[in-house]
């Protein structure tokens, strides 16, 4: 396990806490006032003012701290935007509907050509090809409410041996 | 007057609701069952659901809102912005209802709506406007005329266009030939039509618009400019009043060609005039936005107007409150949208809950908002969540108690431009007001998001998680420093 912050790893050495401090990585933090929106910590002799909140559904904390916002969270690493997704893959880049479908599974589709045409917030937003070769696993319909992530198109690569 | 129907929904439907219960007026909600949740569904002395379904299914619904109104007995409808304010047939159907629209006339609206009418209006009052062709003659020889005769750089459009497409900037002479079969070619593909016109292209411009205000019966004010040139793919992140480029002089010309705007329209009601400045200080007239504008509340911390008060003074025949002289601008306002959008990832448009919103300790700080924490961000609505103001002295001290404003609102939750627009803030380019609307384009590489405090954040976790532990037994997360799961911390 470890604690993603903003979905890079970081690790705390030699931790250590008691009831109002904690220490690590050669750093003693204290905390100072707590109420439901917002936590009062002294580092380095400096109060710092940091409001968090707590979203149970993606077990992930959300902090602002003089104007830089972080998410924490456990577990591995996600993949978005990584070169691990893989060109042939079209994610939904967000949470929207299908507005348009421009192809068809079987079709043969060229490098950068339009697939088919999210709407979110009154936004268009056209997905293309990352490669060329035939579409496949494009099931869906004209308005299907789609998750931010969710795979809409597999395009399998022609082999050019 | 006694009642009120809000056509709109989220922060714009809670801003005229605040008014119209000061003022005496009763108000009537109308709301989406994605919307039930939001503070405006409730807020009205009266709430109809308009049942789920799309924008024209429930918001821009004619019909059934004008079945709502006689249902109700509804006396006037304030439409917000967008969705039915600038709409004539909409206009038009609730005179026929015998129901007050709260803005101008059908006419007035369907003039300033067409591109080509208005301005053709606006020269014929003798008010400047950018330097174009329009005709009929689309020979080349015409054209290169034309284009002579506005000046270089030249902007070559098609005439049925929109969004860019068959859009050319021309900068010299010798390229226009090539440039114009260019756009007549994508102007044939596109709009089906190959007829362009041509513009001057102004270098570097300057957003300013013009608040005014008009009875309807040739009278007419202004509340001064706002500076709105801060601007992403044409959507508006954060307006300024006064704006840093007009002096007294330059302010007054202005201010003044639009309230003679008004006048010649006989305008009534709110409106804005929205202008162009050039870097060698010649302003042009854009378009004329004949409704409530997102970023008035600016104008009105400067003035003390309440314009949505004046809107509905004007519908129901009091006039204007108002004499010019009356009405004076002190210190300077800064406006700030916070977007449900991602910076990080080129603004894609976020949806989410608003988990915590934070907390201003300054009483002067004016936020307008739609939501509430715990409330849902969709995906079929606009993303803007909230709207922060600022007022002060000077614009030096604003900005100081903007950065601060924004520093304890971060909207925690849905992902959204908070923190840029405090990276936008210290930009010095933004600190000095030497700006234009292409600015925070060329600004982006300097506008990363930086994160410096990665060792507070997880000591907040820490502290955070800790209590939470003693509360619940039900966390799904592991408490870290519990016995026996430190080895992971390694």
């Amino acid at each position: 396990m470890n604690v993603l912050i903003n979905n890079e790893e970081f690790t705390a050495s030699n931790f250590n806490s008691n009831k109002n401090t904690v220490s690590f990585n050669d750093k003693s933090i204290k905390l100072l006032k707590k109420t439901d929106k917002f936590i009062i910590l002294n580092s380095n002799g400096k109060n710092e003012k940091v409001y968090y909140s707590y979203n149970k559904d993606k077990n992930e904390y959300s902090f602002s701290i003089n104007g830089e916002t972080y998410s924490l969270g456990l577990g591995l690493k996600s993949n978005r935007g990584s070169a691990q997704q893989g060109e042939n893959i079209i994610l939904s880049p967000m949470p929207g509907k299908i507005f348009k479908i421009l192809k068809k599974n079987g079709d043969q589709v060229q490098q950068g050509e339009t697939l088919l045409i999210l709407e979110a917030m009154k936004m268009e937003h056209a997905l293309k090809a990352g490669v060329s070769g035939i579409v496949s696993k494009l099931d869906f319909n004209i308005s299907d409410q789609v998750e931010a992530d969710q795979l809409l198109v597999e395009i399998i690569e022609k082999n050019n041996d | 007057m006694r009642r009120v129907l809000i056509a709109n929904r989220a922060e714009i439907a809670t801003r005229v609701i605040r008014t119209c219960h000061k003022l005496g007026i009763e108000t009537v909600s109308i709301y989406s069952e994605e919307d039930k949740n939001l503070p405006f569904a409730s807020e009205s002395t009266y709430s109809v659901c308009l049942g789920s379904g799309t924008v024209t299914e429930t918001y821009i619904n004619k019909s059934k809102i004008v079945e709502i109104c006689k249902e109700l007995d509804v006396d006037a409808i304030h439409p917000g912005y967008g969705f039915l304010s600038e709409n004539s047939e909409f206009a038009e159907l609730l005179e026929k209802n015998n129901i007050t629209f709260i803005g101008p006339s059908a006419k007035n609206i369907l003039l300033m709506g067409d591109k080509l009418e208005s301005k053709n209006f606006v020269k014929s009052l003798g008010l400047p406007v950018v330097p174009g062709y329009e005709g009929d003659d689309q020979s080349n020889e015409k054209l290169v005329q034309e284009a002579k005769k506005i000046g270089f750089p030249v902007l070559i459009k098609a005439s049925s266009g929109g969004g860019g497409k068959g859009m050319k900037i021309v900068r010299e002479e010798s390229d226009f030939l090539e440039q114009l079969s260019f756009a007549k070619s994508e102007a044939l593909k596109f709009f089906g039509n190959d007829r362009v016109i041509l513009e001057k292209y102004v270098l570097n411009p300057r957003h300013i618009e013009v608040q005014v205000l008009g009875d309807g019966q040739g009278n007419g004010v202004h509340l001064f400019e706002r500076e709105c040139s801060i601007q992403r793919r044409y959507q508006k992140v954060i307006e300024e009043t006064p704006s840093k480029a007009l002096d007294d002089k330059l302010r007054k010309d202005i201010c003044n060609t639009a309230v003679n705007l008004v006048k010649g329209l006989n305008y009534k009601g709110a409106g804005t005039v929205e202008m162009i400045l050039d870097s060698d200080k010649n302003y042009y007239f854009l378009e004329m936005n004949t409704r409530l504008q997102v970023e008035h509340g600016i104008s009105e911390m400067i003035t003390g107007v309440d314009l949505v008060e004046e809107q509905i003074r004007i519908a129901r025949g009091d006039g204007l409150t108002y004499k010019q002289d009356e009405i004076r601008a002190n210190g300077h306002s800064f406006e700030c949208r916070v977007y449900a959008e991602d910076p990080e990832n080129n603004f894609m448009p976020q949806s989410g809950l608003v988990e915590n919103m934070g907390e201003t300790i300054d009483p002067t700080v004016r936020i307008d908002t739609g939501y509430i924490n715990g409330n849902i961000v969709g995906i079929n609505y606009d993303p803007m969540i909230a709207k922060i103001l600022t007022h002060d002295s000077s614009r030096e001290s604003n900005l100081l108690k903007m950065k601060e404003a924004l520093k304890d609102l971060p909207f925690l939750g849905v992902k959204n431009n908070r923190d840029f627009m405090i990276k936008v803030l210290e930009h010095p380019k933004f600190v000095s007001g030497d700006y234009h609307t292409h600015s925070l384009d060329s600004w982006m590489e300097n506008l990363n998001i930086e994160r410096k405090n990665v060792d507070i954040a997880f000591a907040a976790f820490s502290f955070v998680q800790s209590s939470k532990k003693k509360k619940s037994n039900t966390l799904e997360i592991v408490d870290p420093w519990s016995e026996g799961s430190s080895e992971w911390l390694g």
